[in-house]
């Protein structure tokens, strides 16, 4: 047996096995790595190649920007702005059949856009929402099914650390990555409105939205412009080439705290424990960042894209078919591991297969994207899916009954997503973010 | 022991505060010399890379001592218990594995080939910030052998595993 097919399979089968047996995905991944590399240049040669990896792996300065949106997005959390979202998200979906529920759909986004995580959303949106909807007349699985399927559009819509990961593996533009996130993003909240609107057709019960005056619409809008005026910071001074993306983030941080203390929502001594928190939420993603590094040394020098490619181009030389492949394989992993370790994992093995008929880069960032986004809010793990359902006090099976017309509708629009690349790439590619084919 | 761990969870979180504030600052300083004075720093990106280093690995040890890194725990959850102790020690045997060998000795032979290679801007060798890996690749191996002797004397508390994706 040659080294390289050697390695591959020390890595194929001990990365399988210490995931399963639940050993942190960051050490599973690096362990399995240095063996393997073990079998390609030795003990002493493995143990300097996984070290000097794993440090040049974090050593970059656009992975900086996720410490910073988290940090942004921990002080918008505790400066109160679920609030003026959600009012703002009333405001928008207006008198709409079911408009409390699409006002939870529209918070979510809006929640989600700012504060960069799905879970945040769904507790901080879900405890306002859920109550509401229940004294209007709707069935508490309902709601919370409504608020876990819309919970992830925020994955979507920039800025999105997601994206940054996928940049880092792919090599591609955060800039054009955020451009592109917004089409499928609003295509993610249009199919979670959809399933609500058929759903509120057939029930008289629930409770219609109240009229608001034109002058209290612009009120509570102009309430809310300070919190999505970070989004527009963000992106514009990416967009203008004023600020890298890592800058952008560290001003976004910076204006998140001077609103905070602004509407006296911030105190001083929380800092230490905001930054504490930061801190941990980034660590986890860099220290997997990092053992990827390792994990794609190891995958390059064994050739192991190689070999997946020509098994699957040995099944079938239709494109069409092997995305469709890719695609199920990521549902299934994504119901039990996570976006960021599933990424990390997987870009290294199918980019170089798409890329090779032609498939963008970025566009593919939105298919790996939006299909992991699924796994989240499906059980067996998925995190939101916990969340909400807990906050609505409810198990998780009922909300998951619940869900699956969200997740038939959201399937067909990773479909959408996966074969209509115009969705994704036009506004980047107008921009001039990437070059039109 | 105990004592020994919550010591140095609160050693280890003042580190990472100051040097996460401290980072803020680089990167703010590093936008204000080049928008508004107009003479960009040298060193400010360059500082901001080795202080996210630093904070990346101290904040994932004390991660570890938290037990909060991202694991899928599906499989072993349908385990009987006996079966999930044994499972669960060597989850931290993996991680004491992967601590010392990577890390520390990995960390030390990076050192070592680096000392000698002076930074760009910064008054300082490559080889010493590769000194992050050892510290906390000890930090971390510590920290797991206390989960570990906890497993071995049958705390079932250390037993399961956090599943939490701060990216979602």
């Amino acid at each position: 047996m040659d080294p390289g097919a050697l390695a591959s399979l020390i890595l194929l089968v001990l990365i399988t096995i210490m995931i399963v047996a639940s050993v942190p995905v960051a050490v599973a991944i690096g362990l399995s790595a240095m063996v393997a590399v073990v079998a390609l240049v030795g003990v002493e040669g493995a143990v300097l190649v996984t070290a000097q990896r794993v440090f040049t792996g974090i050593n970059s300065f656009p992975l900086l920007a996720i410490p910073f949106f988290v940090l942004a997005g921990v002080i918008m959390n505790n400066g109160g702005i679920a609030a003026r979202l959600i009012d703002a998200a009333k405001v928008l979906v207006g008198k709409a059949p079911g408009s409390l529920a699409q006002t939870n759909v529209v918070a979510n986004a809006l929640f989600g856009s700012v504060s960069g995580a799905a879970v945040a959303a769904a507790a901080a949106v879900g405890t306002v929402m859920g109550p509401r909807q229940e004294q209007d007349g709707y069935d508490r699985r309902f709601s919370a099914a409504v608020n876990v399927a819309s919970a992830p559009a925020g994955m979507l819509i920039p800025p999105s650390n997601t994206f940054i990961v996928y940049s880092l593996v792919s090599g591609t533009s955060i800039a054009a990555l955020f451009m592109a996130g917004i089409g499928p993003g609003l295509l993610w909240v249009l199919a979670c409105m959809a399933v609500v609107a058929l759903y509120v057709r057939r029930r008289s019960d629930i409770a219609r939205a109240e009229k608001i005056g034109a002058k209290a619409s612009l009120l509570v809008l102009w309430r809310a412009v300070p919190s999505l005026l970070m989004i527009v910071i963000v992106i514009g001074g990416i967009l203008s080439g004023i600020f890298t993306a890592t800058e952008s983030a560290a001003i976004a941080v910076v204006y998140c705290l001077v609103l905070g203390f602004a509407y006296r929502a911030l105190a001083v001594r929380a800092l230490p424990g905001i930054l504490i928190d930061s801190a941990r939420t980034t660590a986890i993603v860099m220290l997997l960042v990092g053992v990827s590094s390792a994990l794609a040394f190891v995958m390059s020098f064994a050739r192991v894209p190689d070999t997946i490619s020509s098994v699957m181009v040995g099944l079938t030389d239709s494109p069409t078919v092997i995305l469709l492949i890719m695609m199920v394989v990521l549902l299934v992993v994504g119901t039990f591991m996570d976006p960021t370790p599933a990424i990390l994992i997987f870009t290294p093995i199918f980019l170089p297969i798409v890329t090779e008929f032609g498939v963008d880069p970025v566009h593919f960032g939105m298919m790996i994207v939006f299909n992991l986004s699924l796994g989240v809010i499906t059980p067996p793990v998925g995190n939101v899916l916990f969340v909400g359902a807990r906050i609505a006090g409810l198990r998780i099976e009922p909300v998951a009954a619940k869900l699956l017309p969200f997740l038939g509708a959201l399937a067909v629009g990773l479909l959408i997503v996966v074969f209509v690349p115009q969705l994704s790439l036009w506004l980047p590619e107008t921009l001039g973010l990437i070059e039109a084919e | 022991m105990n004592r020994a761990v919550a010591v140095m969870d609160r050693v280890i979180a003042a580190v990472c505060v100051v040097v996460f504030a401290a980072l803020v600052l680089t990167v703010v300083w590093q936008v204000f010399t080049r928008q508004v004075l107009d003479a960009p720093s040298t060193w400010s990106e360059e500082l901001a890379r080795y202080e996210f280093v630093w904070l990346g690995l101290f904040a994932a040890a004390l991660v570890f001592s938290e037990r909060g890194h991202i694991a899928v725990d599906a499989a072993v959850r349908k385990l009987r218990p006996g079966a999930r102790r044994v499972v669960a020690a060597l989850v931290q045997v993996a991680i004491i594995v992967f601590a010392l060998a990577g890390l520390v000795w990995g960390g030390l032979r990076a050192a070592a080939g680096a000392w000698d290679q002076q930074l760009t801007a910064l008054p300082t060798q490559l080889g010493v910030m590769y000194l992050a890996l050892p510290v906390s690749g000890l930090i971390i191996a510590f920290y797991a052998v206390t989960h570990l002797t906890a497993v071995l004397q049958g705390d079932e508390t250390v037993i399961g595993a956090a599943d939490v994706d701060p990216a979602v």
